[in-house]
């Protein structure tokens, strides 16, 4: 099957990271996999005013960040809360949790808003600039990450004083921050690389050959879970090697994955949703259709997409029961 | 307009009475060899830095008679013609100088005005007098009109007008363009070090278009390697280095790393490759903690410019080593940013420049309070973690020395009262000649105490006379007898007991000087860092103290029993205040496992579990945090007093901290704001001065040759501009631009001039030997670091990775040569051999020396020969030997070979293995060596000190050190070629 895709669904993502949109969605031929998205009924859609850029779970909220404001959606009745955090700048480049605080980059400010979690007031906005991706900044137990700007410049902030108290310079354009297996990762699609942040030395102290263009980044099972350009690389954090290759059937250079409920997600333009197995690193279900690349997070036994101006909750268990059309 | 005041210089056809003339070739003549004596000294009453003072000579009468050489005595002095008037003292000038300076005399010795060095002492007080602010380098920028040139179409840029205007003027052409592969390559190697790939300069042999060498050179400078070479040329004038000598320090031996160094060279390259401005550059380094928040970890990191130190605090007295410090940060600071040599005013005026010793101590001043702080990297609270297990450790290493010492100390007391046993022993073995174990078994000895009783008692000294009776005793035939050796025995412990009494007691009594002596309520902590030691106190806390000592001959008995042996030339008090343990032990003195041995088993079980929680506790610091070696403001700045002569215990009046007086318009104002760093920083940069000297920097970089070739020393003693008005346009195109660099490089890169070739003009060069001018491009040598990356670049070893910790280089690092450590304990002997400068102090340019030992490196060093084989591998898969040759000159000359090279490599591939076993035939010593693949182990220095810095060596030095990770290979005939390519001039210069 090929799909030549309308993809204006993402478009406002892929404008945003500067791209033409160019893809090719061929997804995977092995019989039984493929569904058409529109069969994927979910559990809730959220409406909220702008395109989703960040979703994290923290708490027992889903947040959901998008232009210039931080929603709150309560996952019992999956409504939005009264109480949304205005104030940001065009956020981008996802968010973090960690120290009490949700963390959120701004582009047009270029810095980094902290927003106490309990009370939703603004602690502090830190003009440390921004770089461009998808997810742009992490926690670790003692810090935050950022990824600064485009050469490309890690920062580490001390949650303290929002200090910066390091900068460590990576190769151009690096555009995906995790933390993970007492490391920072960080997916360079230009390099063609992933490299590991040993926190202790603040320094690179592994640079990984994955798979072509990796974009986003994930943990689960014990492995470092890549997105790359139509493929999932995992890495062993142990060896600090690609110890699996997923293929996925696209040339998309946009997407998210995220791990929970025993499955790695995957979401593209095209094809917004593909669950793998990590036993076997299988393909198990991959829902084509209009969508997708958006952000990904799973959470409270969901999984939950942000799709255009939308955050979509899907059951797992519905996923799993939703076929292929023989 | 600076007419009457730039002073051009030109090399040929200048008349002696000419002032080019006499700035080239007279007056540094002068200034080298007689200013010493001849201007403020005036010894014989004679100076020799004006015309009159020339024209009026000294006690033998005027110096100078103008156009009457042959009656001069300046021209006598130096000619050696008068018996006792040979000057210079112990020496004699080279002919031409001798000629120079009787041709200027001959002329009329005529003596520019302008350049005259006049200050004045006015109530005291030092004042510059107007002229001497009117010096070239001293006076406002200005931006000169781009002169008309004859050749018009030649020009590209107005920097081709400014030098071809000149050499039009002196009757010179340029020679023709360099070819697109000698630019690119000269391009490359200039803003990269790295050489540019056969693919590189294919493409742009093909780019018709005319703005090709533009987009190589846009390319070039954004890449990152351009700041690993920029980045560089500014370590060398900030005299980067990684460690320091230590003297004082005992566990390191003197050397002593800055193990976060690279921090600070890693902000330097990506500074250069940001394309920093040059005033934010300046800034950061000299006050980066002092800017605002916003951008302060940004330039945190560029303090290490003076928290690298160098650091001399413990070589010495505190007075003495800080003012050394201070000296080199004046140093650093002033020929680094300003070009001028302020550090030559410490001990008195500068002798030529006007600055007087006043203003040493001003910049001195923002130093002496301007304090080493190591920066943590991390959050606050990772480094209070790592400071409670710190803590933590250093307590529980003082309860295990006091459990040890205690110990120690009960068995010793113990053993005190046993001595009439043992000393009834000893009479037994060395007077009754019983053997040692019989002895040992029937009186219950410890074997080795009785052993150390023995040599004790024999020992003579002339410290006291203890146990003079004893050997007296033991002289007698059969050692006396058994009563008196007995009697004697008594006796001696009834000394040695009452020794250990009296020093308990003095101890007690000591321990309350100590505590009345004592800041605060805490004993004061040795910490190895420069801010630590401030007084000669912090060497060794306490020691100063006036403490109680025993009479002289009962201390010396009590040290020889419980602390150490002594010999009889060392003094007792001296070596305890040095606290020095790596001795032998007095008599009862047990230590370590001899301690622990005889403590019992329950003792010695406490001593162990409390040591492997400390080696527990250990564990956790590892690594240690993150940090960088930067500097902060003094609490309390203070002024620093004028030291006369230099001389920090011989004090002057106080010294407000302020700029250079010569540089202010009027008196200089006190810097108002901590140390002054940032205050000091602003008025640099408000210097034309500042910005005239880091064009020519660059401008350097590019052509060899600096407009003015001091790039440090732009006062009088330095050369004077050649092309005055170039550098004024420069340095103003440098501002306007933002104080861009990698504008600059691309003004200079697209000039004609610096597309010139490198080919030979009999006339120009008959003129102009050293192409002062730039009529032509100058050739120059790959330097060490362009050496070393390129052969690893071509061989496809070179790892590109950015910045971190800097590592031995050895033939198996590949990273980049700036990435390798730079000692000034022991600088990499690779470096030092291909002249790179020392780190010790600011280099203001590179030396190219030639050198056997260069060659030996091409031709034999393990590095080269790992790196050919490495090319051979690449080659070996071609179809045939052409091809091989083919790619191998494609690789390394990034170029096609023309037919007499092929034949010429393929006759070398065909006899040199046959040479090779005709030789081998022929020496049968060497053939058993030279048959067996090469096996060679590469050094890490860590923890070899005597191979520290010889890594690139191997193979060349002759020494093959054990260790580390062995790399193996197998000369083979293609990788010998590849190293005959690899040496050849076509690869080792740069046209």
């Amino acid at each position: 099957m090929r799909l030549s895709l309308p993809i204006a669904a993402c478009l406002p993502i892929l404008l945003a990271a500067g791209k033409r949109p160019a893809i090719t969605v061929q997804g995977l031929k092995t019989p039984g996999i493929q569904i058409p998205y529109v069969s994927l009924k979910p559990l809730a859609e959220v409406v909220l005013d702008g395109v989703v850029v960040g979703l994290q779970v923290s708490g027992q909220q889903m947040l959901a960040v998008h232009g210039t404001r931080l929603d709150l959606i309560d996952v019992k009745t999956n409504q939005l809360s009264d109480k949304p955090v205005p104030g940001l700048a065009k956020a981008c480049g996802g968010m973090a949790s960690g120290f009490e605080s949700e963390w959120i980059p701004s582009c047009e400010s270029k810095s980094l808003t902290r927003i106490e979690t309990k009370t939703g007031r603004i602690l502090a906005t830190l003009a440390v600039g921004t770089g461009r991706g998808q997810s742009l900044v992490a926690t670790s137990a003692d810090s935050v990450w950022m990824l600064s700007d485009e050469r490309t410049t890690l920062l580490r902030i001390d949650p303290q004083d929002n200090a910066v108290v390091a900068e460590i310079r990576l190769p151009e354009a690096c555009g995906a921050i995790a933390y993970g297996e007492a490391a920072i990762w960080i997916a360079c699609p230009k390099a063609g690389r992933v490299l590991r942040v040993d926190p202790a030395r603040n320094m690179v102290s592994k640079t990984i050959e994955t798979a072509a263009k990796p974009m986003a980044l994930a943990f689960g099972e014990g492995s470092v879970w890549v997105l790359c350009e139509g493929k999932v690389s995992r890495i062993d954090p142990k060896t600090n090697l690609v110890s699996a290759t997923v293929e996925l059937g696209s040339s998309a250079d946009v997407g998210g994955l995220a791990y929970g409920e025993g499955f790695l997600w995957v979401t593209m333009p095209g094809l917004p949703l593909t669950k793998i197995a990590a036993e076997g690193n299988k393909v198990m279900q991959q829902f084509h259709g209009s969508g997708g690349g958006g952000p990904i997070a799973v959470g409270f036994g969901s999984v939950w997409l942000g799709q255009d101006n939308k955050v979509l909750r899907f059951d797992p268990k519905r996923v799993a029961a939703t076929l292929a059309e023989e | 307009m600076l007419t009457g005041v730039l002073i051009a210089t030109s090399l040929f056809a200048q008349q002696p009475s000419s002032v080019e003339f006499f700035e080239t070739r007279v007056r540094p003549v002068l200034a080298n060899n007689c200013y010493g004596c001849h201007t403020n000294t005036a010894m014989g009453d004679l100076r020799l830095d004006s015309a009159e003072a020339l024209r009026k000579g000294g006690k033998r009468g005027s110096s100078v008679v103008a156009g009457d050489p042959a009656n001069s005595l300046l021209i006598q002095a130096v000619q050696h013609t008068i018996a006792d008037l040979k000057m210079p003292m112990g020496a004699k000038l080279k002919d031409q100088q001798i000629a120079d300076l009787s041709e200027w005399v001959k002329a009329g010795a005529k003596w520019p005005v302008e350049a005259v060095a006049k200050v004045a002492v006015k109530d005291g007080k030092y004042t510059i007098l107007p002229e001497l602010r009117k010096f070239w380098s001293f006076l406002p920028l200005t931006d000169p009109a781009v002169p008309a040139v004859k050749e018009a179409k030649w020009a590209k840029t107005p920097i081709d007008k400014f030098v071809l205007a000149k050499l039009e003027s002196e009757g010179l052409k340029p020679v023709k363009m360099a070819s697109k592969r000698d630019l690119i390559r000269r391009a490359s190697l200039d803003l990269t070090g790295l050489p540019p790939t056969f693919e590189e300069i294919d493409a742009f042999e093909r780019d018709a278009s005319a703005d090709a060498f533009g987009k190589v050179v846009d390319r070039l400078l954004a890449s990152p390697q351009y700041g690993e070479r920029w980045g560089r040329y500014w370590l060398d004038v900030a005299r980067y280095g990684e460690d320091d000598y230590r003297s004082l320090d005992p566990m390191r031996r003197g050397y002593n790393p800055y193990p976060n160094a690279h921090v600070y060279r890693d902000w330097v390259i990506r500074a250069m490759n940001d394309d920093m401005p040059y005033d934010q550059f300046v800034k950061a380094q000299l006050a980066g903690d002092l800017l605002d928040p916003t951008v302060r970890s940004k330039m945190l990191p560029a303090t290490g410019f003076m928290g690298l130190g160098p650091w001399y605090y413990d070589n010495g007295s505190t007075e003495v080593t800080r003012a050394d410090e201070r000296h080199d940060r004046v140093d650093v600071v002033t020929r680094g940013f300003l070009g001028l040599t302020v550090a030559c005013a410490r001990c008195h005026d500068h002798k030529y420049d006007p600055i007087p010793a006043a203003d040493y101590y001003a910049l001195s001043g923002v130093f002496v309070n301007t304090i080493y702080e190591e920066y943590p990297m991390v959050p606050k609270s990772v480094l209070a973690d790592f400071q409670k297990v710190e803590a933590q450790i250093d307590l529980k290493q003082k309860m295990l020395g006091e459990m040890q010492a205690n110990f120690g100390a009960q068995l010793s007391q113990s053993l005190v009262f046993q001595t009439v046993n043992y000393l009834q022993g000893v009479h037994e073995v060395v007077a009754l000649k019983k053997e040692i174990p019989v002895v040992v078994e029937a009186r219950r000895l410890d074997f080795e105490l009785l052993d150390r009783w023995i040599k004790y008692l024999e020992k003579p000294t002339t410290r006291y006379k203890y146990k003079d009776a004893w050997q007296a005793l033991m002289k007698q035939p059969k050692g006396g007898t058994v009563a008196e050796a007995k009697k004697l025995a008594e006796k001696l412990q009834e000394d040695i007991v009452a020794a250990m009494l009296a020093q308990k007691e003095i101890e007690d009594e000591n321990k309350v000087i100590s505590a009345k002596a004592l800041d605060g309520t805490k004993p004061k902590k040795r910490v190895n860092k420069p801010s630590a030691f401030v007084t000669n106190d912090d060497f060794c806390p306490g020691c100063g103290l006036q403490l109680k000592n025993l009479a002289e001959d009962q201390n010396s008995l009590w040290i020889e029993i419980f602390q150490r042996q002594l010999s009889d030339n060392d003094d007792p008090q001296a070596m305890m205040a040095a606290g020095k343990l790596n001795i032998k032990p007095g008599v009862l003195a047990f230590r370590g496992w001899a301690l622990e041995s005889r403590i019992g088993s329950e003792a010695q079980a406490q001593i162990v579990a409390m040591r492997k929680d400390i080696e527990a506790a250990q564990k956790k610091l590892e690594p240690h945090y993150p940090y960088l070696h930067g500097v902060r403001d003094a609490a309390q700045p203070v002024n620093l007093p004028l030291n006369f002569r230099g001389d920090p215990f011989n004090l002057g009046p106080e010294v407000p901290r302020h700029f250079l007086s010569v540089l202010t318009p009027e008196d200089p104002k006190p810097f108002a704001k901590g140390s002054g760093r940032l205050e000091l920083a602003e008025a640099i940069l408000a210097q034309p001065l500042a910005m005239r000297v880091i064009v020519n920097r660059i401008w350097k970089g590019h052509f060899g040759s600096g407009i003015v070739d001091s790039p440090s020393n732009f006062g009088m003693t330095g050369e004077r501009p050649t092309h005055p008005e170039l550098l004024e346009h420069l340095a103003s195109s440098f501002k306007r631009n933002g104080m861009s660099i990698k504008k600059l490089h691309r003004e200079m890169m697209l000039s004609a001039v610096y597309q010139l070739s490198t080919a030979n003009d009999a006339t120009s060069l008959a003129k102009d030997s050293g192409n002062r001018l730039y009529w032509r491009a100058n050739r120059k040598r790959l330097d060490a670091e362009q050496l070393r990356d390129s052969v690893l670049l071509v061989a496809g070893n070179l790892d590109a990775a950015l910045g971190g910790p800097s590592e031995d280089l050895t033939p198996a690092m590949l990273r980049r040569t700036v990435y390798g450590k730079v000692s000034r304990y022991k600088l990499d002997q690779y470096l030092q051999t291909f002249d790179f400068p020392s780190p010790n102090i600011s280099a203001e340019k590179r030396f190219t020396t030639t050198v056997p030992v260069q060659r030996l490196f091409l031709m034999n060093s393990d590095f080269m020969q790992i790196e050919g084989e490495k090319l051979a591998d690449r080659v070996a898969k071609e179809s045939n030997n052409r091809e091989r040759i083919r790619k191998l000159y494609r690789m390394i000359h990034g170029r096609e070979p023309v037919e007499a090279e092929v034949v010429a490599a393929l006759a070398y591939v065909k006899a040199e293995p046959l040479r090779e076993y005709d030789e081998r035939k022929n020496n049968k010593d060497k053939k058993a060596e030279e048959s067996k693949p090469v096996e060679d182990e590469v050094p890490t220095a860590e923890g070899d000190d005597d191979m520290l810095g010889m890594g690139m060596m191997l193979g060349v030095m002759g020494r093959r050190p054990a260790a580390v990770p062995p790399i193996k290979y197998e000369p083979t005939v293609w990788g010998r070629y590849a190293k005959v390519l690899l040496s050849s001039s076509e690869f080792q210069f740069v046209n």
